[in-house]
């Protein structure tokens, strides 16, 4: 299948300061593409070249178009929720979609819009007065206006609280069940894993990793881990001891226990039965894509 | 045409959803009128009929209707729709930065002609204004002045930083053409070293095509090339250096 977005050596300078270096990878029709990474990595820069709202160097090509030449043929193709961008306080949904619409030759009625993505009852107010979720489905419906083939987000979901959160995700499914290709970026790693069916990881301004969450996953190894609740008469170098644990990671409030031996689990349950602790919020943890990130860059994403 | 008409029904509605742009731009020139014709009463010029005086204050304040919306409004709403992202969004579209000039320039124009006509009822209403001879050159010269000035106002949105830097670049501009243009007082009651440096104020010019239009002195070409120069010469460095982001 040939890619829809082809990026060879995409680097993006200001001044002397590089912040995306010669990154190269495809985006296929129809899949969800997540471009990972902390803050400061280099990911909008990467994707705001790509779509043409910035210059940059190296050999880019989305739906055949050259962004820094072919800008204003490639936005009528393509949709986009920007980090940053605000919409006129004063106007509506309503106003808004409409005054977008006049951008394009063709589009997706604002009715329709607004009652897919639940903003039917919201259509009379101002933007201003909107909450939000509210705004950033606003957002969502003003990237899709034009039926476009590709559709950019970028950190949808910050700053929404976790059920918005939740609830976007299904509206990020629908979009690609609609037909049109996705690149997610965020700095959510557990967005990413669900949504994206291949996640580029960013860091530093490279793309150190891109491949499914699956393959990714594997990297980590077959360290299992589990935590419990710290508690003042636990003793350590007791647990560190055992034969099944590989490490023990005491320095928050919440202790973890890694081991790759399969009695990891029944070992240390036993010691703190022995220690005669009650076991608190025990339970396992699952490798995440950010452990991915922390083998890889050997940097934890939350610093 | 399409994006162009809907760019024009937005920027309306931004100035009159907004309360001060509304009463500055709207209501306020009527209010000066009536003030300025009570203070002019107040300090003589008896050898003045009264008719005059309201003919030489509404023509100033049609000029004075163009700074507050070029060097006022404009700049201010334009670099703070710049810095709260709103036209970043709008550089995201497939719209070209010429449609969206022409667009906010023509709904500023629209709103200078409310504006005007509100003015004009008011001084007809209260102090028995008639209408010019030439209502038609008469717009055509506010017309002018307006491309000019809303031009030289586009300048000052693009170069400025953010709004506080417009805001304070374009009040200083407006008051000193304020009082130094003939909006209140005639140029030549100034004093003679004064005189060369009006000449370089845009609104001077403005001042100098409505009054000739207005009291039928014939069609200035001195003050129309002028703004002409204002005009193209804003407009080529605006469209140059503006920035959507």
């Amino acid at each position: 299948m040939a890619p829809i977005i082809s990026v060879r050596g995409l680097t993006k300078r200001y001044h002397d300061v590089v912040a995306v270096d010669r990154i190269s990878f495809d985006v296929y029709p129809g899949e969800i593409l997540g471009i990972v990474g902390p803050n400061g990595a280099g990911k909008t820069s990467a994707v705001e070249s790509i779509m043409g709202l910035r210059d940059c160097d190296g050999d880019v090509r989305v739906l055949g178009l050259d962004p820094r030449r072919d800008r204003q043929q490639l936005a009528l193709r393509i949709g986009m929720q920007m980090q940053e961008a605000q919409l006129p306080p004063r106007l509506t949904p309503l106003e808004i979609l409409d005054l977008f619409a006049s951008f394009y030759p063709q589009t997706v009625s604002s009715t329709s819009l607004l009652n897919t993505w639940g903003l039917w009852d919201k259509r009379g107010s101002y933007f201003e007065t909107l909450s939000g979720g509210q705004k950033q489905r606003l957002f969502i419906a003003l990237a899709l206006i034009n039926q476009p083939e590709v559709v950019f987000l970028d950190e949808l979901t910050t700053g929404l609280d976790p059920q918005a959160r939740r609830q976007t995700w299904d509206l990020v499914t629908q979009i690609r069940e609609h037909g049109a290709t996705v690149v997610l970026v965020t700095h959510f790693m557990d967005e990413a894993e669900r949504l994206c069916d291949r996640v580029g990881i960013i860091d530093g301004g490279e793309l150190i990793a891109l491949d499914t969450p699956a393959v990714l996953l594997t990297q980590v190894g077959h360290e299992q881990g589990l935590c419990f609740d710290a508690q003042p008469q636990l003793d350590v170098s007791r647990l560190r001891a055992l034969a099944a644990v590989d490490r023990v990671d005491d320095s928050s409030d919440v202790v973890r226990v890694f081991g790759t031996a399969a009695d990891l689990v029944s070992a240390v349950v036993l010691e703190l039965e022995q220690q005669r602790l009650p076991l608190r919020n025990f339970r396992t943890i699952q490798s995440s894509l950010e452990d991915v990130f922390l083998h890889l860059t050997g940097k934890d994403l939350k610093d | 045409m399409r994006s162009y008409r809907a760019l024009v029904v937005f920027q309306m509605k931004g100035l009159l959803r907004e309360p001060l742009s509304l009463f500055f731009n709207v209501i306020f020139p009527s209010v000066l009128l009536h003030f300025m014709v009570i203070m002019s009463a107040a300090f003589g010029q008896a050898d003045t009929s009264p008719e005059l005086v309201v003919s030489f204050l509404f023509t100033g304040l049609l000029a004075l209707i163009l700074g507050q919306l070029s060097l006022n409004t404009l700049p201010v709403a334009t670099s703070a729709m710049r810095e709260q992202g709103i036209l970043r969004r709008f550089k995201a579209s497939p719209m070209a930065l010429s449609t969206w000039i022409a667009a906010q320039i023509s709904a500023y124009f629209i709103m200078a002609l409310i504006s005007a006509t509100l003015m004009f009822i008011t001084a007809s209403v209260s102090y028995g204004l008639d209408p010019p001879a030439h209502v038609g050159a008469l717009v055509l010269a506010f017309a002018v002045s307006a491309m000019a000035f809303l031009s030289f106002g586009y300048l000052i949105a693009s170069l400025a930083k953010n709004p506080r830097t417009a805001m304070i670049a374009g009040q200083l501009l407006y008051l000193l053409m304020m009082f130094l243009s003939g909006v209140f007082v005639p140029v030549t009651s100034l004093p003679d070293h004064l005189q060369t440096f009006v000449q370089l104020l845009p609104m001077t010019h403005v001042i100098e095509l409505l009054q000739a239009v207005w009291f039928e002195r014939g069609w200035p070409l001195t003050a129309t090339g002028a703004l002409l120069v204002v005009f193209v010469v804003s407009g080529t460095m605006a469209s140059r250096v503006f920035r959507w982001d």
